[in-house]
This record gives structure tokens, sequence and C-alpha cells, in this order.
């Protein structure tokens, strides 16, 4: 059903583009609910943060599972900035991107030897790492008060101040990123990232520097996501450590496993459906977690590559593999 | 000068000699042989000439330069190329893509490049393009361009492979055990194959358990058994060998004028 739903959709691209694309970019003006905005700009958001995990979890076999540690910098880096050094938003977009960037290349050169689940629990550390050293440097963060007065995006000398400026500013980093994204993958660089997750032996034998293209793929992944936690803080106004806490880290991986690791639009799907989760269960409130876990059992379950994943996603290349052999074997019997 | 020498090379596992001071010379311009039981050594040799695994001892020398223990990304780059075993490819990715990886090393891309589209970005694709049309023409892969390829046959997927390696426009060749799986028209086609590349100018070192194939093909053979060498020389000398004879028949036929081509 689901598959054949996706196969769809893939067959028929361009007119669900362009509704698509129509529905996105009128969406502030249709709803009249600064609410429902609020939760549009937070999901677009999410997706930013999700799609910067999948470049990292989705196409160089490295499955971080401590993202938070990343949005915290990025988001700490931009609120920092604004605050005690009064520089702007268009400013620290980048600033904030490339701070995160290090941060990336500093949790991976240690590592580079290490790989799979050992990685996967330097990130976790790294993240409450991050996170314990931001609450105790009382004297650069305000410890456990948080930043306060993060001033509002400047757009041509112009305040911004409602929720549908915020909305087009953050659709147009998460496009503006998608699209850097999508050159790089099909690139030279990408090709060597994706080499490495599909055989890392052969990838050397054809020149492929593992250890230099893994950290390029951190570097770049974190970039991404320092770019969307300087949005955060500017968004939010206010930051402080609680929001970086693991739930954080997989709250933003649960999108990228049910959105789908290794495609552009599988943590854009994700991070829509989780929110869309959410913000419905609120009312449910820490029973969402038993939602989410049961979502993405359900998910490896049906479509272990996520809805629209690919097939070759960390996850879901054993299931896919058992899938494949039982299939022949069932044609064998067959015939 | 030869293209690939080992002196007195070791590899241990352990208690294990899976490679035990093994001395090869391989010239310019030869198709040269290594053939043993399963188990002698062959594969992990071929590792450590690639740089996969460090040696225990010995030297590795690569057109007159030491490169003992060179991790296998700068072997690329010298010029060394191979195929495995056990096919490597880039399962998920289409017969096109695997050979653009190929390029790797004769590319320069970097993220900047690939975000703005520079001209290093669009010179690099043109040329890979251009040569990945014409490696998959050379080797008659063409339709199979667009094909993921773990959707291809175990033929062709060798041949995938070897095209790959040729990319990188290597000096020589290691292919290791390149007719296993295939039938006996494929791997003379394979043949065929291999002394065409070999005439085009390729030095080719060749493991193989296909007796016929590799008295065919090559030019000298090293024998190995239990890590060690036990002989070394023309098809004809190999195959009058008693030694030979005896790692592959055991005692009884070789004491009986071991002629190990029957
Ligand atoms: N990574 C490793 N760790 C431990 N032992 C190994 C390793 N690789 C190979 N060996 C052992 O070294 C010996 C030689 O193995 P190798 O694969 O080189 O043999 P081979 O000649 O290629 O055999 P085949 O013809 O079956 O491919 C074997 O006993 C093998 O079990
Ligand atoms: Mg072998």
């Amino acid at each position: 059903m689901l598959n054949r739903a996706v196969n769809y959709v893939k067959a028929h691209r361009l007119p669900f583009f362009i509704v698509f694309a129509v529905l996105v970019l009128a969406f502030p003006i249709i709803i009249p609910s600064n609410f429902v905005r609020g939760i549009a700009v937070r999901t677009v958001l999410y997706m930013l943060f999700a799609s910067s995990l999948n470049l990292i979890n989705g196409y160089c076999g490295h499955f971080s599972i401590g993202h938070a540690g990343f949005m915290c910098i990025g988001c700490y880096t931009a609120g920092l900035l604004a605050t005690k050094a009064g520089l702007g938003f268009w400013l620290i977009v980048p600033i904030s991107g490339i701070v995160t960037s290090l941060f990336g290349l500093l949790v991976f050169l240690p590592t580079n030897r290490l790989s799979g689940m050992y990685l996967s629990i330097v990130t976790l550390g790294f993240a409450e790492i991050v996170r314990i050293i931001v609450l105790n440097w009382t004297s650069l963060t305000n410890g456990p008060l948080g930043v306060k007065g993060i001033p509002s995006i400047k757009l041509f000398g112009l305040k911004l101040t409602s929720t549908t400026e915020y909305y087009y500013v953050i659709l147009f980093l998460l496009v503006l990123s998608l699209f850097c994204m999508y050159r790089i993958l099909h690139s030279r660089v990408g090709r060597a990232w994706m080499s490495i997750r599909e055989n890392p032996d052969a990838a050397c034998s054809l020149g492929v520097e593992l250890a230099k293209y893994k950290a390029i793929n951190f570097v770049v992944g974190a970039f991404f996501c320092g770019v969307a936690g300087c949005f955060m803080a500017f968004y939010y106004r206010y930051i402080d450590t609680t929001m970086f806490t693991i739930d954080e880290s997989f709250n933003v991986l649960s999108m990228v496993i049910v959105g789908g690791m290794g495609t552009l639009v599988g943590p854009i799907l994700g991070a829509f459906v989780i929110n869309l989760i959410t913000e419905t269960f609120r009312f449910a409130s820490e029973y969402r977690m038993l939602l989410y876990g049961i979502l993405i059992i359900l998910t490896m379950w049906i479509r272990p590559q996520g809805i629209a994943g690919a097939s070759n996603s960390v996850l879901a290349t054993k299931r896919m593999a058992k899938r494949v052999q039982s299939a022949a074997k069932a044609k064998r019997s067959e015939a | 000068m030869y293209i690939l020498e080992s002196r007195k090379v070791s590899k241990h596992f352990g208690g294990l000699k899976a490679v035990d001071q093994v001395d090869m010379q391989v010239e310019k311009g030869e198709i040269f042989g290594i053939i043993g039981p399963n188990g002698a050594g062959k594969t992990t040799f071929f590792n450590l000439c690639a740089g996969t695994y460090p040696v225990t001892s010995g030297e590795i020398l690569f057109n007159g330069a030491n490169t003992t223990n060179k991790p296998p990304h700068e072997m690329a780059r010298l010029g060394l190329a191979r195929t495995f075993q056990n096919i490597k490819l880039f399962d998920y990715m289409t017969v096109e893509e695997n050979i653009a990886v190929g390029f790797h090393i004769h590319t320069r891309t970097n993220v900047f490049d690939a975000v703005l589209h520079t001209r290093r970005y669009k010179n690099d694709e043109a040329l890979i393009r251009e040569r990945t049309a014409e490696i998959l023409e050379f080797v008659g892969l063409t339709p199979y361009a667009k094909v993921k390829a773990s959707n291809l046959s175990y033929g062709i997927q060798r041949k995938v492979e070897i095209a790959r390696a040729l990319v990188l426009k290597p000096s020589l060749l290691l292919l290791d055990e390149p007719a296993a799986g295939m039938n006996p028209s494929e791997t003379q086609e394979l043949l065929t194959f291999v002394r065409k590349l070999n005439a085009d100018g390729y030095t080719i070192v060749v493991i193989e358990h296909d007796m016929k194939f590799i008295m065919n093909l090559c030019d000298r053979i090293l024998v190995l058994n239990y890590g060690k060498k036990i002989c070394e020389g023309t098809p004809e000398v190999v195959k009058n060998n008693a030694a030979v004879a005896e790692a592959y028949f055991g005692k009884g036929l070789a004491v009986n004028g071991g002629n190990a081509d029957a």
C-alpha cells in the first residue's frame, strides 16, 4: 500500500511538486491562526535540523545519535553573538554554521578510527558534554538562566516581527540549504561519501581518502545544523540548555528514521509527520514518546527504509537483504 | 627495475603465518599469475601489495619506490588498481556511478566547487561523463549504465569491477579470481579481455584457481602453499614441478611423475 503510494508520487513528480510548492508558500496567508503558523515555523525549522542530520547519517555510514550537541552549539553561538557582540542575523547565520562545523571536526578527529556503534556513542557523549559545559559556564552562557533578549531578525533595516515573516525566513534557509546539499551530493564529494557508505574497502582501493571524506561529511552536516540553530535562537528569542537534552537528539533522529535516510525528501516528510504528532498529541505530554517508539517500530516493520528513504540506509539494509532473499526463494519454489 | 617487487614479505595473523617470506618480481608488461590451494595466502599477499594490511616483515616496492605499508588510497594514486575476490561494488549505485567514483583521483572538485558549480566542477563532470561513456563502450557495458550494481548478474558485476579499476589509469592491475563463478564461455571471454588489456599496456597480476585459464594466460606463475613460495616460473616449469603437484594432489601422484596438468 504505502510502497505503491510512494511509487505513484515518484512517477508524477512535477504536478505534485507544483501543488506542494503553492501550498507551502501560501500557507501562512491561508491559515488565519497565529498558533498554527507558529507550529509551521517550528516544523520547517525541524525539517532543516533533520536534513542536516540526514546528511551525516544517510550518506557516509555514520550514525550520529547526538545531534542536539550541534544544535546547542549553533543556537548558543548565535544567541551569544547577537546579545554580546550585537551582530545581526544574516551575518551570524554563516558564522554559526562555521563554528558548529568546527565542532563537527572536533568530534570526528579523535574518533576517526571508530566506526559504527562506537562513533554513535561518542556523538551521544559529545552532546551531553556540550550541554553540561554550556550549563555550567555561567560567566559566558548565563548557565541555567539561559540567554535572554535575543533581538529580532532585521531585513533591509526592517525588524521582522510577525510569525508569517519568520516562516518565510526559515523556508528560505531550508530551500537554500537543500539546494546546496543537492549540489554537494551530486558531485565528486557526494559520490565519495556514498562509496564509503556502500563499501569502504572498495572506496579506499579507488583512492578515496576515508578519514578525510568522513570528516568532511561531519563538518558539512554540522554546518547546516548550525544554520538552523541560528534561526532557532532568533525565533525563540530565549534559549537555555533544557532545549538540548538527549530527548531532543532522539526527536530529530526519529524524524530522520521515520522519513527515511539517504534521500533529501525523507527528513522533510519525517519532520512533518513527527511534528504533526507532537502537536496533535500535546495533551498526552510524555506519553507521546511512547507513540514515537511505536511509530519507529512500525516504520522498521512496514517500510524499513522510511517513508521515502533510500533502500540502502544503514537501518534498512539488513531487512532489505532478508526480503530480497526470501523473494528469490519464493520465485525459485514457484518455478 | 620491476614494476612490483616483494622482498621477504610476511604476514602473521596471531600464530598463523598466512604469508611467509615471499619474494616476487613482476616485470613491466607481463601477465603474472599467482596460484595455490585454498588458504595458501594468495589474497592476503595481494592485500599486502595493495596496502590493505600492514606487513609483519619485509618490503614492498612499486615502480622502484618503497611502498611498504602505504594505505590503499595512496597506492591507488601511485597507479595500482585491484579487484576483490568477493566482488566489492557499490551495490545501490548505478554502474555509471560506480565508474564515476573511479575518477576520484583524477578530479579535484571540493564542497565549494560543488555548491557554486565552478569551472572546476564543470570540467570534472564533463571529463567523467565523456570518459565513463568511453570506458563502458570499451568493456561492452553501455546498456547497463543506468542499472543498479546489485541487480546485475555475477559475470557482469565482475566486468564492472574491472572497468572501475581501469578508470584509475593504473600501471598495474591486480585481479583476484576474476573467473570465479563464470561459465566456460564467460571465462573464455574474460581471457580474451585480459589479453587485450595486456596488449594495451597494462601489467597484470592475476590470482586464479582455473588452471587452464592461468596456464593459457600467464607469462610467469608464482605458486604459494601454506604462505610459502614453492615454485616460480613459466607455465611449463610450474606444470612439471614436483612440489606443485604435491601441493595440489598430495604425495602419491607426485611420485608417479607429477604432471599437474592432468
Ligand atoms: N584477516 C584475517 N585474520 C585472520 N586470518 C586470516 C585473515 N585473512 C586471512 N586469514 C587466514 O590466512 C590464510 C590465507 O588466507 P587467504 O585468503 O590469503 O588465502 P587464499 O590463498 O586467498 O585462499 P582462497 O583460494 O580460498 O581465496 C587462511 O588460513 C585464512 O584463514
Ligand atoms: Mg583468496
